[in-house]
């Protein structure tokens, strides 16, 4: 019991590190860089290697430290977060047929791209947002390619760390003796 | 239609997610989240100068200025500023004068609160503001002005939560300043960013004179914001002659892509 505590403790200070980072640290970077969407990157991660649920509570975590900073609504970037999860289940357990890199890589993919527009959209309908309606705003795009070439380039980074440290996700072959 | 397991994750993440927007709503969470922003806060501004000194040193990498020129437009600013800083302290003992044989009482009794940046607003990519460990408790508004160590005004406070606040830059659309610029017309107007990379300043007369190299101050008719405060100097004038009005680009004298420490002017 103890353990499990300790376990859930920390991981919200994991949890907590990576809002904090992507807020603070990563927003702060050269434009280039700027675009590394680590939060959504991790849901992603939680979500193919610890399941469903672990993936749910982290967005609630990421989602409840990146509203507590933000000056938009409360609850936007828990409702972003929840909304990404909950896409990105659908389709790991209605689409894809197994768990391999390219499952992976596709997976952040679209979640990438649902955030991004998820995210436009939502701030674009409550006002905040001061230019041209996104879909016809050219930094819109450039922003999200880079995103998605960021978190492309990190999942395969994440992937292949992950093979390194478990056998869960290495291809086998039955073989007849 | 739709079935919903009974150990489903999603009933209680939402049921957790709609607790926390109303707590929220209603104030419960409020010391729960002061408490955890006093803590975060200096965490948060270290994070953000790192990345600032890393986009200082690759912006230098990449748009390396040549040494010769620098120094060239340095030695060149050097040699005005001193003219104007000798007639400054000129024009500065004679007010003191003046003031003395008037028996005027200073009016300049504005409070500094002295702020970190620590992140940066970026959900979406034409609503970027800086967000400061500073906020309503250590008196903030929106509108106050917000200044660079320099003294030069880099942009105000836009919103405000209990200990952290939203500032918008100069250069950022939609940050309006009430400005005058520095010529024989004292011509008044309003500054509005443009595209994140310079000021612009519309409405301003055909008749009046204006030309690049007039430097555009706050011209005190903002609510919160005192006269004098420099935003920047005038680089390009737009006037066509079937045109009512002629419009001036403004170049921010302040480096505003590497903000680190900004002061709040209350006035």
């Amino acid at each position: 019991m103890l353990k499990k505590i300790w376990q859930i403790a920390f991981l919200i200070l994991l949890l907590s590190g990576v809002a904090i980072v992507q807020f603070s640290f990563i927003f702060s970077l050269p434009s280039v860089f700027s675009q590394i969407n680590l939060a959504v990157i991790t849901l992603i991660f939680t979500l193919f290697f610890f399941g469903f649920r672990s993936s749910l509570y982290a967005a609630l975590v990421l989602g409840f430290w990146l509203d507590l900073f933000s000056f938009y609504f409360f609850g936007l970037y828990l409702l972003l977060f929840l909304l990404t999860v909950m896409l990105a289940n659908w389709i790991l357990e209605t689409r894809l047929t197994n768990r391999s890199l390219y499952s992976f890589l596709l997976l952040i993919l679209i979640a990438t791209a649902a955030y991004d527009f998820a995210a436009a959209f939502l701030v674009y309908l409550v006002g905040a947002s001061i230019g041209s309606f996104f879909l016809w705003n050219g930094a819109f795009w450039s922003n999200l390619l880079y995103q998605i070439l960021w978190s492309e380039s990190a999942g395969l980074l994440m992937f292949s760390l992950a093979g390194a440290l478990t056998r869960r996700f290495k291809p086998f072959f039955l073989e007849r003796k | 239609m739709i079935r919903i397991k009974k150990n489903n994750p999603i009933v209680p993440g939402l049921i957790i997610a709609v607790a926390l927007f109303f707590l929220h709503i209603s104030g419960f969470l409020r010391p729960l989240e002061n408490s955890l922003s006093y803590l975060i806060k200096p965490i948060a501004g270290r994070f953000y100068t790192a990345g600032t000194d890393i986009k200082m040193a690759y912006d230098a990498n990449n748009n390396p200025e040549d040494p010769n020129a620098r120094a060239e437009r340095l030695a060149k600013e050097v040699a005005v500023l001193t003219v104007a800083n000798s007639r400054r302290l000129e024009i500065e003992e004679e007010n003191r004068k003046l003031r003395e044989a008037l028996k005027f009482v200073s009016n300049n009794s504005s409070r500094v609160v002295v702020a970190s940046v620590i992140a940066k607003e970026a959900a979406a990519e034409d609503s970027l503001g800086l967000v400061i460990n500073r906020g309503a408790k250590d008196g903030l508004v929106p509108g106050l002005a917000v200044v660079s160590e320099e003294g030069l005004i880099v942009g105000k406070v836009l919103e405000t939560k209990d200990t952290t606040a939203k500032i918008c830059l100069t250069t950022n659309p939609s940050c309006q300043l009430a400005a005058a610029i520095q010529n024989s017309d004292k011509t008044q107007g309003i500054t509005d960013g443009d595209l994140g990379l310079t000021i612009k300043m519309n409405y301003i007369p055909q008749l009046e004179k204006i030309a690049p190299g007039d430097i555009v101050i706050t011209s005190g008719l903002g609510e919160h914001i005192a006269r004098g405060l420099v935003i920047g100097r005038i680089t390009q004038v737009f006037n066509e002659s079937n045109e009512v009005w002629q419009e001036a680009i403004i170049e921010p004298l302040a480096e505003l892509d590497n903000l680190t420490i900004v002061s709040i002017l209350i006035p």
